[in-house]
């Protein structure tokens, strides 16, 4: 029915990004991702940004708001500052990100992106893009690498997907066999981005790396042929 | 009683797949599907998406577990007469949702594309088709069933 072998990256997964806090440290203590919530709850509808002040360092701000769009409830939102890998002269911060406990790995939004990352490429150097899906939506769009900063501390040259990125319009039928519907605009996604902190450090770890039936089709090769 | 078949030897496979593929043939409504399908549509499933199966007989028919290579479970029910009219899963991913759906799939699938998106868990309830999928990344559960194709005594929140 398939041809994994063709379509499916054996390569890169998304590093989980607690990593940048926490990672080695053995757990406990101030080592782990400590996170100051400034609930406001407010019958406004107004968006409402999360204001990123640090009180120390590593330390991620964080606050619940209706989001970018105004109207998501029971979010917790935050900003994350991106830079071209090994160039924190070019650097974008970008507001109204999820945090989210369900998934592992960054996702920005493509209209929320102003920075052209380096595209990620697979072992035979085509381009690398995902597929994910969050319940009632799914996330499509390439993998691309960025130097990512939270909590003052940066992770280099990590993976991330950019979702909606029109270099990739068409997604693949594997894709799409979930039925799930692609949330690639901010009216969709309702998020300029996903901030996983999961327990994973790969957002699929190494069965994405293999060539058989098992692969379960998250990442794509993309050469200019298609997906 | 328990009947395991492993789907391990890759020639044993192919020849299972043939096998199957020769009844698809000469019985086409079996063959795109799970969901609404009868039991030979299992064997179907089994072969497109590589996984052991193993059938546990029940009162209200027979439970066709299928261990897809991606570690995903999939339960298919099927009542007395052998017509699958629920499918359940759990595991690190989806399963391909458009094999186990078959006639389904398009009604699912519209119906996710009209709710409003929060990454929350999706439930569909609908004349004729109720889905609904929870979890998370590397942690999936669903279930789908036709609630008028349930047999009469059997309850729905067992579906697992």
């Amino acid at each position: 029915m398939r041809a994994p072998g063709r379509a499916i990256v054996p390569v890169v997964t998304l590093a989980a990004l607690v990593c940048v806090t926490g990672c080695g440290s053995g757990g406990g203590g101030h080592h782990g991702t400590t996170a100051a919530p400034t609930a406001t709850p407010r019958a406004s509808a107004t968006p409402i940004q999360p204001t990123p002040t640090a009180m120390s360092s590593n330390v991620q701000p964080i606050a619940v708001d209706l989001g970018p769009t105004g109207d998501y409830t029971n979010g917790l939102f935050t900003s994350v500052t991106i830079c071209m890998p090994g160039d924190d002269s070019r650097c974008q911060t970008i507001g109204g990100v999820l945090v989210d406990t369900g998934s592992v790995g960054l996702r920005i939004l493509s209209s929320a992106l102003s920075l052209s990352l380096p595209q990620q490429t697979t072992a035979s150097g085509d381009p690398a893009a995902e597929c994910v899906p969050f319940l009632d939506s799914l996330t499509w769009g390439s993998v691309r690498v960025a130097d990512v900063e939270l909590a003052g501390e940066t992770a280099s040259a990590i993976p991330i997907q950019v979702i909606g990125d029109p270099r990739f319009p068409n997604i693949p039928a594997r894709c799409t066999s979930s039925g799930l519907p692609p949330a690639d605009t901010v009216g969709t996604l309702r998020t300029n981005g996903i901030l996983g902190v999961g327990v994973f450090r790969e957002d699929c770890g190494p069965i994405c790396e293999s060539n058989g039936a098992e692969n379960p089709g998250v990442y794509y090769a993309c050469p200019a042929s298609g997906c | 009683m328990t009947m395991s078949v492993p789907a391990r030897d890759s020639a044993k496979r192919r020849s299972t797949r043939a096998l199957v593929a020769l009844f698809a043939l000469c019985v086409p409504s079996s063959a795109a599907a799970m969901l609404g399908g009868d039991a030979t549509s299992v064997d179907v499933d089994r072969a497109q998406m590589a996984s052991s199966l193993t059938v546990t007989p029940t009162d209200a028919g027979a439970v066709h577990e299928l261990r897809l290579a991606s570690g995903t479970v999939v339960r298919e029910y099927a009542a007395p007469n052998g017509s699958v009219f629920a499918v359940a899963w759990e595991g690190p991913w989806l399963p391909d949702l458009r094999q186990l759906l078959g006639p389904y799939f398009e009604q699912y699938a519209n119906a996710a594309q009209a709710k409003p998106r929060a990454r929350g868990p999706l439930v569909i309830r609908e004349p004729g088709l109720v889905v609904e999928i929870a979890g998370h990344m590397r942690a999936f559960v669903g279930r789908a069933y036709v609630p008028e194709m349930v047999p009469s005594g059997f309850r729905a929140e067992t579906i697992r």
